[in-house]
């Protein structure tokens, strides 16, 4: 039994080891099969993978190209871009990414159907998804790529860069899940200080890397560019340089620089060799030289970048009002006032062009010729910032708000003058460009709150993301059109701008196609009564018969950023050659003088700037010429001018004398005149004063129109009998017969200004020296006290 | 007993190895390629994806074609259809540049397709351009030959091509 037993345990041992043989026989042989069948699919996955991943890196190479492309230059590259035209790549959209950013993730979904197809023996499957990569280490400064891909441009580093991340599947080949990060960038750093400069020519170094490296170990990952030296052979590079005049001073312009030499140094750096010689400047915050400069570098895949040697550009505003003001009162004792030290209205809303220029009523301002202020670079609108110190020291720049407006100089037709005139709000994707006719100008404020700030300085920068957006700022004036309103709001005056299209004014008079603007209480609505653009001759025993007649075009969005208001201020121009009579519709003439006037409502100020200009077309008799007028509405109690001391009154030439004023209302002369009116007339009560500053070139044009007749006036009651008060600059008053010869052109500006009898920026007074509150701040809108703009 | 059981596991052996002696005749038959052939085959797709990423890498096709894709993007834009003639169209340069990189004894044909893509409908239209080849594809027949495909966006200059997505088919193999 024993031996029974082992015999069969042998055979069971035995038939365990050939069956384990024969299993791991089989084992073997699968295996086998198993190579074989990854030897010969493996090629076919590598291939189609590398493949497929190639494709989109070029997918994606090819729409950071057209993105990059229509940024800098849509025209130019219309080959390339134009065929994009129907994806929404437009002229239009030339400066918007993210439009190219859906056009790109169109044509990425349009790619991907056809590798799909094409690779469909393979059961190809593919998808993306967008990435995050950090650009911090590339740029020099906290920076990354999303949502496709994204641009840093016009600062001295800059890029442009693509990524997402590609996920595939082969499903007939069993190959799952494969991703790979693709990077597709190009980084452009332009050395700020040229290393040679010479007679004739500049030299710079540049830096150029291409796609790079992906990090993991940080996160976001981040990314390092690759030198690239394909430059020379492969893409191409242009050096701007900012055109000067003859005085060598910058026009605003660029100019495409001749390049001498490139010269690859290896590892990205490139040096650069170009003609003419740039003026090396410094840096106001920093103290670094640097030569203004733009370079635009394209590689082969047609991926553009565009970089500036400056991020900024800085000027100081100097302000040249008195502290101290000189007045003769009406004993023609001399009298000074001195200004308090919280002069927080004295706020100037400045426009800058895109010639350098700085405007303030449409006057330019001087400069100091000391300042070298190059021009902005290629930069679209909506990415330019402004701002403004606090005390005249860098370390208070804020950003303060900053709107854009399209500004033409034109011949004013009637007259054929030139006249600088707004067309609008901005398209703010456009440059920020010189043009020969068309200007942008940016608008900004610069306010002195205190006697003790007589600088500030100005910083204008720009946003190097080309996905920035305009900026939104909050404002406190608002246009409001409908049936019953024509108004922008402001928080001290509502301003209702009445003309042909909405003619009349709320609980007021239908002025029946004249066209003005009346000032509204903006709490009850209460009118307090038209300024008057202009007036000419009497009707029966009205005053004030021909005015100007037309529409007002307001301005007061951006366009295609409709939702954007204004935040700065709403403009109304009105140009016509028409004048109508409010007493009496349908008496309209063409055969007077032609008008146009720029109505501002700024907000955060206290005045409303009016710059006119008037032409006459034919040669007038009238009774009565009125440059401007301000109606009261009763609302006033006290009255007052100031001399021009042009013309002798009790044969005396005095400046800024009160003469018989301030004086109270009275019913009695029914309209009161007086010689000489200078540069500013108020009417107050004492919650409320308001005054009209005139320019010297108007006071002057009363004295050089109007001769002796020249007055100031003021009407006491309404055509319909109520109380009036108004305070108005006349050529000749009504009872005066005069003709005004053709030809005769009369241009000036007048500001209303709203004062009180006290509050912050104002002194405190009683109702009868209230208007000291306006005297103390004419000044700033007088030609003689613009301010100046200095080197920072 | 005993006896019986010893017989019965030199039947399970039995058994076990007839199953695998099928198992193995099976496989054997069912073996999908020979070695040879295998060989081949790796070859030909790694030589083939090598020629078309060369070409790809040194933008041959733009510099080659550009003329045509642009023609073919003006034509389908206006037309909405494929411009005619484009399948029969040799392109030797194409085929000059396949040749200088392709080892001697090889044969290929590389057709080459614009993909456009319409936006109404979304959907994408497949254009001939033309075809490269180093034989004459009339009479000269293929034998062991790999095909390939591979998709191609345009990066290179000119502007006017950039952005053309192209589908090329490749054919490699050796004379019959």
């Amino acid at each position: 039994m024993a031996r029974a037993g082992r015999r069969g345990a042998q055979m069971l041992v035995a038939a365990v080891l050939a069956v384990g043989l024969i299993v791991m026989m089989v084992l073997v042989n699968v295996y086998e099969m198993h190579s074989l069948f990854l030897r010969t699919r493996s090629p076919v996955v590598r291939e189609v993978v590398a493949a497929v991943t190639a494709d989109f890196k070029r997918a994606l190479e090819a729409m950071l190209a057209l993105a990059t492309r229509a940024y800098f230059n849509y025209t130019e590259f219309a080959d390339f871009t134009e065929r994009f035209a129907s994806y929404g790549m437009s002229m239009y959209n030339r400066h918007n990414f993210t439009v190219a950013r859906g056009v790109a993730l169109a044509f990425l979904e349009y790619w991907r159907q056809s590798v799909v197809k094409a690779y469909g023996a393979y059961g190809v499957q593919v998808s993306y998804e967008l990435l995050r990569l950090d650009l911090s280490r590339e740029l020099g400064r906290p920076r990354s790529v999303y949502s496709l891909m994204k641009g840093y441009w016009y600062l001295p580093t800059s890029g442009s860069y693509a990524c997402a991340k590609l996920r595939l599947n082969l499903t007939a080949l069993g190959f799952y899940n494969w991703e790979s990060d693709v990077f597709v960038g190009l980084t452009l750093t332009v050395y700020r200080r040229p290393v040679a400069v010479t007679s004739a020519n500049t030299t710079i170094v540049i830096n150029v890397r291409q796609d790079g490296d992906i990090d993991y170990s940080t996160s976001p990952p981040s990314v390092r560019g690759s030198p690239y030296g394909r430059l020379i052979t492969g893409g191409w590079i242009r050096v701007y340089y900012p055109e000067r005049d003859a005085q060598g001073r910058y026009t605003g312009a660029w100019r495409l620089a001749r390049i001498k030499d490139v010269t690859y140094g290896g590892m990205g750096n490139y040096t650069v060799t170009f003609e003419p010689a740039v003026e090396v400047l410094t840096d106001p915050l920093t103290g670094e030289q640097y030569a203004p400069l733009m370079v635009v570098v394209s590689d082969e895949r047609g991926v553009v970048v565009e970089a500036s040697t400056y991020g900024y550009l800085v000027i100081a505003l100097e302000r040249r009002t008195p502290d101290t003001l000189v007045y003769y009162d009406s004993s023609r004792e001399k009298q000074t006032l001195a200004r308090p030290s919280d002069i927080s209205n004295e706020v100037y809303t400045l426009e800058m062009g895109s010639d350098l220029a700085l405007y303030w009523l449409g006057q330019r301002l001087p400069v100091d010729p000391a300042l070298r202020l190059p021009p902005f670079p290629y930069v679209p609108i909506k990415q330019i910032r402004v701002n403004a110190s606090l005390d005249g020291t860098p370390r208070t720049l804020v950003e303060r708000p900053i709107q854009y407006e399209n500004w033409t100089t034109t011949l004013w037709r009637p007259a054929n003058v030139p006249v600088d005139l707004p067309v609008g709000l901005a398209d703010p994707q456009l440059d920020f460009a010189k043009g020969d006719r068309y200007n942008t100008r940016l608008v900004f404020q610069v306010g002195f709150p205190s006697a003790s700030v007589k600088r500030q300085l100005v910083a204008l920068w720009w946003l190097d993301d080309l996905d920035a957006e305009p900026a939104a700022y909050p404002t406190q004036i608002r246009y409001v059109r409908d049936q019953a309103h024509k108004d922008v709001w402001h928080p001290l005056y509502d301003v209702e701008f009445v003309d042909l299209e909405h003619p009349q004014s709320r609980g007021y008079a239908n002025y029946g196609g004249v066209a003005a603007l009346v000032l509204r209480d903006p709490v009850t609505d209460y009118a307090l009564g038209p300024y008057n653009l202009h007036a000419f001759d009497v009707y029966g025993g009205y005053l004030g018969r021909y005015r100007p007649y037309g529409t007002w075009n307001v301005y007061y969005s951006y366009m295609r950023y409709s939702w954007i208001q204004a935040p700065i201020r709403i403009f109304a121009v009105l140009n016509t050659t028409l004048v109508g009579n409010v007493y009496a519709g349908g008496d309209v003439r063409g055969d007077y003088y032609a008008t146009l006037a720029i109505v501002q409502v700024v907000n955060g100020t206290r005045y409303v700037p009016i710059i006119t200009y008037v032409y006459w077309l034919k040669s007038q008799e009238g009774k009565g010429y009125w440059m401007a007028a301000e109606m009261g509405r009763g609302v006033a109690d006290w009255f007052l001018y100031l001399t021009a001391g042009l013309q002798a009154v009790g044969g005396v030439k005095l400046q800024n004398w009160t003469y018989n004023s301030p004086f109270p209302w009275r019913s009695d002369p029914p309209v009161e005149c007086y010689p000489d009116p200078g540069v500013m007339l108020a009417h107050w009560s004492s919650s409320l004063g308001r005054a009209l500053v005139l320019n010297w070139a108007g006071v002057r044009a009363l004295s050089s129109v109007g001769g002796s007749n020249a007055r100031f006036c003021t009407t006491k009651f309404a055509p319909s009998g109520e109380r009036q008060g108004s305070i108005e600059y006349a050529f000749w008053p009504y009872n005066v017969e005069e003709t005004v010869g053709a030809g005769t052109l009369v241009r000036f500006w007048a500001v209303i200004f709203d004062f009180r009898a006290a509050g912050p920026g104002f002194l405190s007074t009683s109702t009868t020296d209230m208007w000291k509150n306006a005297y103390i701040y004419a000044p700033m809108f007088l030609e003689a006290y613009a301010p100046i703009v200095r080197p920072p | 007993m005993g006896r019986r059981g010893q017989v019965r596991i030199v039947e399970a052996v039995l058994a076990v190895s007839m199953v695998v002696a099928v198992i193995l005749l099976l496989m054997h038959f069912t073996r999908p390629l020979r070695s040879v052939f295998i060989r081949e085959t790796s070859d030909l797709r790694r030589l083939g994806y090598n020629l078309l990423n060369n070409l790809a890498e040194n933008r041959i096709y733009e510099r080659v074609l550009s003329d045509l894709i642009y023609a073919a993007n003006a034509y389908f834009a206006q037309q909405g259809a494929c411009p005619p003639g484009g399948g029969s169209r040799r392109l030797d340069d194409l085929a000059f540049f396949a040749s200088a990189i392709l080892p001697q004894g090889l044969l290929f044909r590389i057709d080459v397709y614009t993909v456009h893509h319409a936006l109404r409908n979304g959907s994408a239209v497949v254009c001939p351009l033309g075809y490269a080849a180093n034989y004459d594809v009339g009479r000269v027949a293929l034998t062991e030959a790999e095909p390939l495909v591979y998709t191609y966006v345009c990066t290179g200059d000119p502007d006017r091509v950039r952005g053309s997505v192209l589908l090329i088919h490749l054919t490699i193999g050796y004379s019959g």
